[in-house]
């Protein structure tokens, strides 16, 4: 089988970004706004400007650290799963929590509550494709604690409601180190460099800054071994050049300094390469996250990531409508596609509405639908032996039909054939329903049935201990 | 001369105001005639232009880098009360939150409006703003954040304000890519603005209230 495979850079091009992004490593440098990160980089060899903070790589700093990022991996989810890296077949990861939820028939989004995040949950675990949920970390609204104890709270809900592999994006340092205590917790071993059930992403700021807060949660991430992944945000025209190659150069920047900064930190530790490259719209100001340029963008970005062989994550389905309609498709097919194409080890961003401030439940559906339809057509074409199925055709010969012969059955359940969940392919027959309608009659299917845990109950217990001693840490 | 004015800051051509503007000056002309008939009216066509679409936002920057060149100059030779500001503006983005450009663009658009624009920065912890508040005691106090992590920080500087008791000596005008009106109102902010160009349009609304 040969995937379909998206070549936005030319081998030449690669080299160009490559060497562009050494140079401004080596002369601009990344500003590093944590002093610890900073002194540790130094001992490493970094150049270290203390007065602006900002830290130099030259070209063979780079080399030498990036080359012990691991090229292959394992991660797990919490029920005994494997998820090998770099995937076979690009991993499904289904959000749980946005800072808004639009529900089936609102116009309006609303605060998420904590019943939202189980629903979520609830899809998540139903639906086999799926094998990673991301819980961003934003406030629901019916529990009355503070904001560290209420992130905590309903990540304990995710951790208990779905054992999938999960990826957090911490608010702060604080809830980093809130998602690692439960994470060791809910893991069999207790230990995140052997287990690797959490995946912790983190921003830089761009153009070529690292936050404070962010330092401080890639330096836990690192030191317990919980893999790393890289979001740089560089918003072409306003934090990055304007030109698509100059921003890219800018994300590739970013990535690779997280990534020697991570390996810097404990040398080997996991570590995937992505980022969410926006454009700034120089009419409006508005940052998009779903303009033509960003599939474009994200295809060069994973190309660059797979330049350098490391496990790449890419966010896909981003749209800036508020809603379900044409543009909302548009932009979301374009961005899944182009992750796919361009070899993304894991997709996220399922159930995003709004520049990825609601979600939606029924739009989780939706999503899985294009998303895996987009697979099925990057997959390509398998040419052998078998699916000639020359044998098949002398068998049911001239004006016979296949819906009963051995092939049929041997293939037709074997990725050849792509099913949908909510497509309407039913044209107007009775029983025939819009897209959107079907979504939400499968929501209801399955958040109809009485929420249960994912986890086992000696693991619920834990989980639940490590939440009372994290709550206690945080009052 | 007021043509010239108008043509060298639609281009945003700094050196060419700073030229125009001593020359303005060495004519005689006044500070009040100069900024208020001159450098103001071509500011107001910048902003038309950029609410029709036709003008992007570089281009805006640059024009109102040119007024503040000219207004470098016309500065110090201000008498009295000869001119009159629309206002003290402190801004900032908040705790956490290192995004720089939404801000400076909103402090720009104040500015070519007549505002007396303290720029805080980025990453501003809630005391520096309570400290601002206190010390430069501004009309309207504006807080930016692009990230829905760190919009939690607008209502922790609201609520730091109120704690200083400066709540009600200060309007409070809040903005970013993540916002909604619904969360201003839910944090107690008096006023939300979508963009730059609502920010000063609200900005002005504020200060006349």
């Amino acid at each position: 089988m040969k995937p379909i495979r998206l070549e936005t850079l030319s081998g030449d091009d690669k080299h160009a970004v490559h060497a562009a992004t050494l140079d401004v490593l080596s002369s601009v440098g990344v500003r590093v706004y944590d002093a610890g990160l900073r002194d540790l980089m130094r001992r490493q060899g970094a150049a270290v400007d203390e007065g602006s903070g900002d830290v130099r790589l030259a070209p063979a700093l780079v080399k030498e650290w990036l080359d012990l990022a691991p090229r292959a991996f394992t991660l797990a989810n919490r029920r005994g799963g494997t998820l090998p890296m770099p995937a076979e077949q690009t991993y499904i990861c289904s959000r749980v929590l946005l800072p808004k939820v639009l529900d089936y028939g609102a116009s309006r989004p609303r605060d998420p509550a904590i019943g939202d995040v189980i629903k979520a949950c609830q899809i998540a675990e139903a639906l086999d494709d799926v094998q990673w949920i991301l819980r961003t970390d934003a406030p629901v609204s019916d529990l009355d604690a503070t904001p560290e104890v209420n992130g905590l709270l309903s990540m304990h809900i995710a951790m208990t409601y779905s054992a999938k592999h999960l990826l957090c994006l911490p608010i702060s340092y604080a809830a980093a180190q809130s998602w690692i205590a439960l994470a060791e917790a809910a893991s069999e071993s207790g230990d995140l460099a052997k287990e690797h059930v959490l995946t912790m992403g983190l921003s830089s700021t761009a153009p070529l800054q690292l936050d404070r807060e962010s330092c401080q949660v890639l330096r836990l991430a690192a030191e317990k071994g919980v893999p790393v992944f890289a979001l740089p945000m560089p918003a072409g025209g306003g934090t990055a050049p304007v030109t698509t190659a100059g921003e890219l150069v800018i994300l590739n920047a970013e990535a690779l300094f997280i990534a020697v900064a991570a390996q810097m930190i404990r040398p080997g530790v996991p570590y995937f390469y992505g980022g969410i490259p926006c454009t700034f719209d120089l009419r409006t100001g508005i940052i998009s996250m779903s303009s033509p340029e960003f599939p474009l963008l994200t295809a060069g970005s994973l190309e660059m990531g797979r330049f350098y062989g490391l496990p790449l994550v890419s966010a896909s389905k981003y749209t800036d409508s508020l809603t379900f309609d044409e543009q909302c498709g548009a932009e979301k097919i374009m961005s899944s596609f182009a992750s796919l194409a361009a070899g993304a080890d894991v997709i996220y961003a399922n159930g995003d509405l709004d520049n990825a401030l609601a979600l939606s439940l029924e739009q989780l559906i939706m999503d899985l639908d294009l998303v895996l339809a987009a697979r099925r057509f990057v997959q390509g074409i398998v040419v052998d032996k078998d699916h000639l199925a020359v044998e098949a055709i002398r068998r049911v010969g001239p004006a016979g039909h296949y819906l009963e012969d051995p092939h049929t059955m041997q293939f037709m359940r074997a990725g050849e054939r792509f099913v949908p969940r909510s497509y309407n392919r039913l044209g107007h027959r009775s029983t025939a329903r819009h897209q959107l309608e079907k979504a939400h009659e499968l929501v209801e299917k399955i958040i109809g049935k009485p929420a249960q845990p994912a986890i086992t109950p000696a693991a619920a217990a834990r989980l639940q201990a490590a939440v009372e001693a994290r709550r206690r840490q945080l009052t | 001369m007021k043509a010239a004015f108008h043509e060298k800051i639609l281009a945003g051509d700094r050196e060419g105001i700073e030229a125009l503007t001593k020359e303005a000056v060495g004519k005689g002309t006044s500070v009040a005639k100069i900024i208020n008939e001159y450098l103001m009216p071509a500011m107001e066509e910048v902003g038309r232009q950029y609410e029709e679409g036709e003008m992007f936002i570089p281009e805006m920057l640059m024009a109102a880098h040119a007024m503040q060149a000219g207004m470098a100059i016309l500065k110090p030779l201000i008498v009295g009360d000869e001119v009159k500001t629309a206002g003290g503006v402190v801004i900032g983005t908040v705790q956490g939150d290192l995004h720089d450009i939404g801000k400076s663009l909103v402090g720009m658009m104040l500015e070519s409006a007549g505002f007396e624009v303290h720029d805080l920065g980025t990453d501003v912890a809630p005391a520096r703003f309570v400290a601002a508040v206190r010390d430069e005691k501004p009309a309207i106090l504006g807080l930016s954040a692009m990230l829905t992590t760190t919009m939690p920080n607008m209502k922790a500087t609201i609520d730091a304000l109120k704690e200083a008791g400066l709540r009600e000596k200060v309007l409070v005008l809040v903005g970013g890519a993540p916002l909604t009106s619904e969360f201003a109102s839910s944090i107690g902010a008096d006023g939300y603005a979508e963009d730059a160009s609502s920010a000063m349009q609200r900005a002005k609304a504020l200060a006349r209230s």
